[in-house]
């Protein structure tokens, strides 16, 4: 930390553009400017337009947070989208037989555990790299759908499962953005003051390195998939209830989201490296730029070629900027 | 201890195959049992071969780029943009060599950006090909719309219709030629020294005087090559060019290849094990198919089979290792 934080301090003194724009600042400017532009652009000073935005923010917001958590260690999960769906149609089905919220939550968080878990059992026990594990278990996880009763849909949900995802406060803060608001203080705290979060940085900067203080980076890391598996419970929780209708399929595609706001939000896909609150921004980001594109007229379809060239962008930048770190570092 | 473990690869890889063609020879006996014979009909078992030519070619490709360590998730993504490309300037210039051209030239382009990014930068191929995973279905998704492209000329399909001996179709002898090719390169050609040493140890490779961006940059330039010509081939056979032929294909290959032996770390390759483990894949699929299943429970199986095969390889390598490479 201390070596790191040197090399820094030397480098500060001299202008570097590309270290400026992963620079969270910036990158919090760029979003305001976007949600000005947005705002001038689009029916958006409507009440609804401002809820549909907020709730988009909030259920991306846990997932991402999940995603940094697990790219900060230098691993990666692929199938976080197939996960959500399965969490929630979980949910919806436990709803659909009459229980209130208090039997579904627990049920989507278990299912969340039991799927995070067994992606930690198998990277962290059996040394599997995780983008090739995790990309079995989607299509592990499309396979379920099929094998699911009625084909992983939930049709015609009652009150008891929308109320957490249509209640708005003033008309138009959704509920549900008030939970991931506290998600994500929680997890501002969490990784400010406790030592787990230390760890996950040491694991990510070197494990090698990690494993010679002390810490163990395999127990390190299956923790981290149980606590995705957690978040992404309650994403796909604040995702579904806000709809009738539960498709456990329309979550597949979703972790490319996941990925492009943590990476955006300056974490390095190698690991060791970010922040939170970079994450956060870039769930804005990432939320803003859909929402502009719906509105300028563009089919859906174009935001995947979007989103790959922005996760490109950002990647090859940090690359470019790690090149001249440790061009600094040799001298 | 390097030492120990390179003495005992060849051992290892032999009786491997050997396991393989086993394991598949045991899958078609089951197959044959389910179906009442019906795959073991010359017509049925020569038609499956057909399938499998795709995946096949790309499957080869990525062994070379797994056995250095690396990984191209978007060589499904670069096929389809690959075939919409085709598509889109056949229609529209009705001039087939310019279309093939231009199939060709998209698939080295797409391969040569992979090569690229990953020599250049020394960002992890796997996020590399990701993000160009969604970026070239993206582009093949924009440049389509909602539109199929489905006209082709009769001599563009003889490819899939003519068979040799009125049996094996000729796309099977162009992935056995391929196969051939690659194996010997593989293991006769320096090149294919040169991946293992990059997949063992690329720094060590480096001081040994091996050109690692170069050769790291040729193969993903291959396998965009490959992808090009995976296209034509299923175009030949089924032809209507849509964004979404590509879904998957990235997990047949990855699942195919490390069912052939090749380590996922880098390293250890075996070209021969991917052409039975395409095979393979391929009876799999033919026999799900006429038991009645559909394609999703073959994915489900496909990635359990995947799952299996990478937990079992990496026990094989720590009990023989005691210490995991990290």
């Amino acid at each position: 930390m201390a070596a790191n934080s040197r090399i820094q301090g030397k480098l500060n003194t001299r202008f570097q553009p590309g270290k400026l724009f992963t620079t969270e600042v910036l990158l919090a400017i760029f979003t305001m400017l976007a949600f000005i532009m947005l705002y001038s652009l689009t029916n958006f000073k409507t009440e609804a337009g401002l809820t549909t935005f907020l709730k988009d923010v909030s259920y991306l917001l846990p997932a991402s947070i999940a995603l940094t958590l697990i790219i900060l260690t230098g691993n990666i999960d692929i199938s976080s989208g197939t996960m959500m769906g399965l969490c929630g149609y979980a949910a919806a089905y436990v709803a659909k037989l009459g229980y209130d919220f208090y039997v579904f939550i627990p049920v989507a968080l278990a299912v969340g555990i039991m799927l995070g878990g067994l992606n930690g059992i198998i990277v962290t026990r059996f040394k599997v790299p995780s983008i090739v594990a995790t990309l079995a278990m989607v299509n592990v996880h499309l396979g379920l759908f099929i094998l699911l009763p009625s084909g992983g849909w939930v049709e015609n949900l009652k009150t008891n499962f929308t109320f957490l995802g249509t209640t708005t406060f003033f008309h138009f803060i959704p509920i549900i953005f008030i939970v991931s608001l506290v998600i994500f203080a929680f997890f501002l705290w969490f990784m400010k003051n406790t030592r787990f979060a230390k760890k996950i940085y040491a694991v990510g900067g070197n494990s090698h390195a990690a494993t010679l203080a002390g810490i163990k980076p395999d127990k390190v890391v299956m923790k981290l998939f149980l606590l995705e598996g957690v978040l992404i419970a309650v994403s796909a929780i604040l995702f579904y209830t806000t709809k009738s209708t539960v498709q456990a399929n329309s979550t597949y595609g979703m972790e490319m989201l996941f990925i492009t706001a943590a990476v955006v939000g300056g974490t390095s896909i190698m690991g060791g490296k970010g922040k939170l609150y970079g994450t956060a921004i870039g769930v804005f980001l990432v939320c803003i730029i859909n929402r502009t594109m719906i509105f300028l007229g563009f089919q859906d379809y174009y935001s995947d070629a979007v989103q790959g060239i922005i996760i490109l962008l950002v990647v090859l930048l940090t690359a470019v900027d790690m090149k001249k770190l440790k061009r600094k570092e040799i001298r | 201890m390097e030492q120990v473990v390179v003495s005992k690869r060849p051992k290892f890889k032999v009786t491997y195959l050997m396991v393989l063609i086993v394991f598949l020879l045991g899958l078609l006996g089951l197959m044959a049992s389910l179906t009442e014979g019906t795959i073991l009909k010359p017509s049925v078992l020569f038609g499956l071969t057909v399938n499998v030519v795709e995946i096949g070619l790309m499957a080869l490709s990525l062994t070379f780029i797994i056995t250095t360590g690396g990984i191209d998730l978007s060589v499904g993504s670069i096929m389809a943009l690959c075939a919409v490309i085709l598509g889109i300037t056949y229609e529209k210039t009705t001039n087939l060599p310019l279309a093939i051209i231009a199939c060709l030239v998209t698939g080295v382009a797409c391969g040569a950006f992979n090569g690229l990014i990953i020599a250049k930068t020394k960002i992890s191929p796997l996020v590399t090909t990701l993000a160009t995973l969604s970026l070239f279905y993206g582009i093949a998704r924009i440049i389509s719309g909602t539109k199929i492209f489905s006209t082709y000329p009769e001599g563009f399909k003889v490819l899939s219709q003519k068979m040799l001996f009125h049996m094996i179709p000729y796309q099977f002898m162009f992935f056995v030629i391929v196969f051939l090719v690659f194996a010997v390169f593989f293991s006769r050609a320096s090149i294919g020294r040169y991946l293992r040493a990059i997949g063992h140890n690329e720094k060590a490779a480096k001081f040994m005087g091996v050109n690692v961006g170069a050769t790291k940059f040729l193969i993903y330039t291959l396998t965009g090559l490959i992808c090009s010509l995976s296209s034509m081939i299923y175009l030949s056979r089924l032809p209507a060019a849509k964004p979404d032929i590509g879904l998957n294909l990235n997990l047949e290959a990855i699942t195919a290849v490390v069912l052939g032996g090749t380590n996922i770390m880098g390293g250890v390759g075996n070209p021969s094990g991917t052409f039975v483990a395409v095979l393979l894949l391929g009876v799999l699929r033919k026999g799900l198919q006429l038991i009645g299943l559909g394609g999703s429970i073959y994915n489900f199986i496909l990635g359990i089979l995947l799952v299996i095969c990478l937990i079992g390889f990496s026990y094989l390598n720590n009990s023989k290792k005691k210490h995991s490479r990290s």
